[in-house]
């Protein structure tokens, strides 16, 4: 009789447990859907797009297509230039989809900057893209400490678990929807905390015309907040990112002419994450990936003082309209003097 | 390994799994005293070494202290049992904190000391596997438990691992026997243990960790801030050390319960206290009945007199900050609640308002008024905890009380809602209620609402990267 008892509360038991499990997954994809969060990673963009033409690479995250307008760059150059728009993507992510493609291209840019190659900033959908295996043999070659090794293939985790439960650190995304949409609710317009006034120019290019220095300083702290949370404080730039673009510009080396672009990130974005140190580390990262590829043609878009003004910048880190049409100038500039 | 990373829920299945295929209680046993081990020596495999060390000692102390009747050897054996702990703590807690007011003491009366620093790593946990394993020498010293003779139990007793490293600080008298008979968790026992479980990782990573960020931020920049950000920030800060600790409280006692063994409970609603006396009696019990057990009552508690009360609550809490952490801050911070102790203490010896007591109103009133007071001398207690030093920790409080208008106004979506939503399940749920012990006797329907609610705040929104806990560096 007790064991039978017994039997029955071990059914109840499982039987609530799948019960709260397929309503936690339905509720999760629901609210997935109903806040519009981001979950998937595809996106493509072609800047250029005459099918006739050269077929160029662009591998960068959105400081690279929001950084500099590349239809323009795609004329001047006589090439079609695709890109995977990944958000925050980085040198692992770029390296695995250009292995991927299967056509073969003339031109490669590569667009890097302090925050693209801080190890520590890692891509939400990086175990979606990067094998497992490979996430492993970078971090061991790389001798990365503990810490981040867990950090990293806990994203694995993440990402199976994200199958059942799409919101699975996902919070921020989670609590800005429902804010936008309280917003809507209540005002029945948009709130201006969270959106960047984003529109679509000729040929694609995001226009963004927000300024970073007409933030008021609470919201600035706020992004600060999140952005130190999200980098754990930290900024590296010797682990499996510097292997994965080692090994990209290489790739894109033997294919045809290849250029590593470093862009910007806003004044305040240096003052609050990129130390001296820091900076040095940098600079010695993109000293050993050039002698490691000495084909590269480099452009310092970053080392440019006309771009060291906060007014340039939608955000911490991504160039506005403003900033976007003086870096495409002296992009180009650059491009043709270093280039046949 | 934290409670609340992939690491410690695939460390913890596997336990579940193979303690599960384990036959011989004695193998058991064993492969538990492993497990905590390797669990303990994932920081540290020196610091493993020391909680042997110690554990060691205390064991022979034990055995010898059951077999000697001579009351002066018996003393001396406490003695070294108490000198191992206290000094093995003391020497890599307190060296630097030490030497440096050595220093500057030496200083003031004109003598040039150098500034002495030693790069002493802080084993994780230390102050409680040490408390724990004071509390078997001192019981067996006093006769009210028998020696440990099994070398494995005592040891499994120090290093059980759900409780290692932040406590609670079980008693040896209510854990040792658990570990001499076999356990089993029922699975009314998995279901209450996982509930708490869920119920700890909600409060770490819901709110503690949501908000950290923000407190964070004004705590390292109060002088930017205006009075109103400071009061957010204070807020803040009483609301995650509360859901980090007693987060981290749910899950050691949920991990333990999954698996059969029961430990104290560690919170009880302290922010809904209407004393700071009883707010001790619900904040940390494990910590604050070991500190009145062991050190108020043998100092002579409140048996000796007024004024010797006062200087036993004062002695208690000065000692109690100390054992949060080398600084002075802490030291304010204990010496802050023992005055507080102490004017409670007094205020009750002479009520004058005992009169009014049957009035229900002035009831009310004063239930409010109470519970206030108390949570201003907390919250007020907590700046100096989370202060980076003593001149920081006044100019925050300087500027916060002075309602300072200058600086920037920043308002956190975080923190106010998480201090309403706190603050409300203080007020209205009772202190002794256990929830995740009574959701299993509930419905099938109610427990299904009630799981569902939980994990569904945890699927939404959970912080996406765990901040280790606040008490893992005491």
């Amino acid at each position: 009789m007790r064991s039978r008892s017994r039997s029955n509360r071990r059914i109840e038991s499982a039987l609530i447990i799948c019960v709260v499990v397929v309503v936690c997954s339905l509720s999760s994809h629901i609210t997935i859907h109903l806040l519009k969060v981001k979950t998937t990673y595809s996106g493509f963009r072609l800047y250029g797009g005459d099918a006739q033409k050269r077929l160029a690479i662009l591998h960068g995250s959105s400081l690279a297509y929001g950084g500099v307008d590349w239809a323009k760059v795609a004329e001047r150059v006589g090439c079609r230039i695709e890109t995977w728009a990944t958000p925050g993507s980085s040198p692992a992510e770029w390296e695995v989809q250009d292995r991927r493609r299967s056509r073969e291209v003339l031109q490669a840019f590569i667009v890097v900057s302090t925050y693209d190659l801080n190890e520590c900033s890692l891509c939400d959908f990086r175990a979606n893209i990067v094998p497992l295996g490979q996430s492993i043999a970078d971090l061991w070659q790389t001798r990365s400490d503990w810490p981040f090794c867990k950090r990293l293939l806990s994203e694995y985790a993440v990402m199976s678990i994200r199958k059942l439960f799409p919101t699975v650190g996902r919070s921020d995304g989670v609590m800005t929807g429902i804010r936008d949409h309280l917003h809507n609710f209540f005002r029945g317009r948009r709130g201006g905390d969270s959106g960047e006034s984003v529109r679509f120019g000729a040929g694609g290019v995001p226009e963004i015309r927000e300024r970073l220095s007409e933030w008021s300083v609470a919201r600035l702290q706020r992004r600060l907040v999140l952005m130190r949370s999200a980098l754990q404080g930290r900024h590296t730039f010797n682990g499996p990112k510097k292997m994965a673009l080692t090994r990209l510009l290489q790739r894109a080396a033997s294919q045809g002419p290849v250029t590593l672009v470093a862009v910007p990130v806003s004044p305040i974005y240096q003052e609050e994450f990129l130390s001296a140190e820091v900076k040095a580390n940098f600079e010695a990262a993109l000293s050993e990936l050039q002698r490691s590829c000495p084909q590269a043609n480099v452009i310092r878009l970053d080392h440019i003082p006309a771009l060291q003004d906060n007014a340039l910048f939608s955000d911490l880190v991504h160039l506005n309209v403003y900033g976007q049409r003086i870096a495409t100038a002296l992009f180009l500039k650059q491009l043709h003097t270093t280039q046949p | 390994m934290i409670f609340t990373s992939f690491e410690y829920v695939a460390f913890f299945l596997a336990v579940l799994g193979i303690r599960s295929l384990l036959h011989s209680f004695s193998a058991e046993k064993w492969f538990l005293l492993f497990a905590s081990y390797m669990f303990y020596m994932s920081w540290s495999i020196p610091c493993g070494l020391l909680i042997l060390a110690t554990s060691v000692v205390d064991y022979f102390v034990g055995l010898a202290l059951g077999r000697m009747q001579h009351p002066v050897k018996r003393k001396w054996l406490l003695v070294i049992s108490i000198f191992a702990n206290l000094g093995v703590l003391g020497f890599f807690k307190y060296t630097n904190f030490f030497l440096t007011n050595a220093s500057s003491g030496l200083s003031l009366i004109g003598v040039h000391a150098p500034r002495w620093h030693y790069d002493i790593l802080l084993p994780a946990g230390i102050s409680f596997f040490t408390f724990q394993s004071m509390t078997y020498t001192i019981e067996t010293y006093r006769g009210n438990l028998k020696p440990c003779h099994s070398p494995r139990d005592f040891l499994l007793f120090v290093a059980f691992f759900p409780q290692l490293l932040a406590g609670p600080i079980n008693r040896a008298k209510d854990l040792l026997p658990q570990f001499a008979q076999r356990v089993r968790a029922s699975v009314f026992d998995f279901e209450a243990g996982l509930a708490q479980f869920a119920l700890g990782a909600v409060k770490k990573l819901v709110i503690s960790d949501q908000i950290s960020p923000h407190v964070d931020l004004i705590f390292s920049n109060a002088d930017k801030y205006d009075g109103f950000t400071l009061l957010q920030g204070v807020l803040g800060y009483g609301i995650q050390i509360y859901c980090d600790f007693s987060g981290y409280s749910d899950m050691a006692i949920g991990s333990a319960r999954m698996m059969g063994f029961n430990f104290m409970e560690n919170f009880q609603m302290p922010y809904s206290s209407t004393s700071i006396t009883e707010f001790w009696r619900c904040w940390h019990i494990s910590l604050s009945s070991w500190f009145r057990d062991y050190l108020y009552i043998p100092l002579g508690g409140n048996r000796k007199g007024t004024g010797r009360t006062y200087v036993n609550l004062l002695v208690t809490m000065f000692l109690c900050g100390l054992w949060h952490g080398a600084s002075w801050n802490f030291v304010f911070w204990g010496s802050l609640h023992g005055i507080a102790l102490a004017i409670h203490r007094i205020w009750k010896a002479w009520n004058p308002l005992a009169s009014l007591e049957e009035n229900a109103p002035f009831q009310l009133l004063w239930s409010l008024l109470s519970r206030f007071l108390t949570l201003s001398v907390v919250l007020v207690g907590w700046i100096f905890f989370r202060a980076q030093s003593w001149g920081s920790a006044c100019e925050y409080l300087q500027h916060m009380v002075g309602w300072s208008s200058q600086g920037t106004r920043l308002v956190s979506p975080y923190i106010l809602p998480a201090f309403v939503t706190v603050v409300l399940v203080h007020f209205f749920i009772k202190k002794d209620r256990n929830w995740a012990l009574e959701m299993p006797q509930r419905s099938v329907p109610a427990r299904i609402l009630g799981y569902t609610a939980l994990a569904l705040i945890l699927v939404l929104l959970a912080a996406t990267d765990s901040a280790p806990f606040i008490y893992f560096q005491f």
